[in-house]
């Protein structure tokens, strides 16, 4: 892969794999497990959670389809639930190639389909918190290193559910599950710039309040909500002083 | 569990699955080379992203589906709270995440 990515900082292509060979890697491996266990519940043969996962690449789409297929649902109604769930993944590739400065490299389109295809809400939460530790012209170098690890670590937490409930009981499973809302929850809300605060707080009440009501499309609402308050905030904010 | 899908209808609704989240990614790769990247658009986008993500895992944690819904609400939101509370008071990330996993290991196993 660094053969057909533009690489040209080794030291933090290197300092991505270790940074995602830690509780990152760890994290999304666990909610891989979680949800490879769910898939051959719902009658996935292995090649399916496999391709699946690689190609998806995004848990709450593998969920809902996994979910859908278990009931027996028609294509249709998966297509559907699956590119509703997914929707968010447009305003996220928007966000991350922004902060990525992927512009600046000229690549073909293949290529960015590539890199942002293995962008995982976890690699996108890190290059936002690491963002002011690395200089941004480099910073897509540490993107390459961590997001590819990370997909190298989705597909062997796949592997490993698929085999895993025989050997493991669920009761340890579901406590490494719980690693990766945490973990991203705590990474974004640990953001510098306060306006990214402000979102992840209006974001993550509004969905609490909306979900009874609104079911999955609470989350298209409370970024809706959150966005706009957050920016309303911080240009009143702005104005003020 | 019974599976009433063929191997063509499985496979098929794979693809389905892949095509339903291209679709959005390519749709973001062509909205970002139209977007100025300093503009109050990208900020909104921006802002949005965050909110998106923390609703998806605020969801997750509050109204979970699988093996996370085995566990109790109260303690998935206290294994937060130590978290957060950890974050706030030492500011290290690692440690914040460690002390709330085995927290919580320990709430559920034991409580």
């Amino acid at each position: 892969m660094r053969h057909l990515l533009p690489i040209i900082d080794n030291n933090l292509y290197i300092k991505g794999i270790l940074d995602a060979i830690n509780v990152p890697g760890f994290a999304l491996g666990s909610t891989m497990i979680g949800f490879s266990v769910i898939a051959k519940e719902a009658g996935f043969d292995i090649w399916m959670v496999l391709v699946t996962t690689a190609s998806v690449w995004g848990m709450p789409g593998q969920v809902a389809f996994a979910s859908l297929y278990a009931v027996g649902s028609s294509l249709v109604l998966i297509f559907i639930a699956v590119t509703l769930a997914n929707m968010r993944m447009m305003l996220m590739v928007i966000s991350g190639a922004n902060i990525l400065k992927i512009k600046k490299y000229n690549l073909p389109f293949w290529k960015k389909a590539i890199l942002l295809h293995v962008m995982a809400i976890t690699s996108w939460a890190q290059i936002g918190y690491m963002k002011d530790k690395i200089d941004e012209e480099k910073l897509l170098n540490y993107y390459i290193g961590f997001s590819f690890t990370i997909f190298t670590f989705g597909m062997l937490g796949t592997f490993i559910g698929f085999y895993i409930n025989n050997y493991v009981s669920n009761d340890l499973i579901r406590i490494f599950i719980f690693l990766t809302p945490l973990y991203i929850l705590l990474l974004i809300i640990n953001s510098k710039e306060n306006i990214n605060k402000i979102s992840v707080i209006f974001g993550g009440i509004v969905s609490i309040v909306l979900y009874p009501l609104l079911g999955n499309w609470c989350i298209l609402l409370s970024g809706l909500l959150g966005g706009a308050s957050a920016i309303l905030m911080s240009t009143l904010k702005k104005r003020s002083t | 569990m019974e599976v009433e899908y063929t191997f063509l209808q499985s496979w098929t609704a794979v693809a389905l699955a892949c095509i339903a989240t291209l679709i959005w990614r390519l749709m973001g790769i062509v909205f970002y080379n139209k977007i100025s990247e300093n503009g109050l658009l990208i900020k909104w986008v921006n802002s949005i992203a965050y909110s998106m993500v923390s609703a998806v895992m605020m969801v997750i944690l509050i109204y979970p589906t699988g093996l996370l819904d085995t566990t109790l609400t109260e303690h998935r939101v206290l294994g937060l709270v130590i978290g957060l509370s950890v974050m706030m008071i030492y500011k290290n990330l690692l440690a914040a995440i460690s002390i709330s996993l085995i927290s919580f290991g320990i709430i559920v196993t034991y409580f």
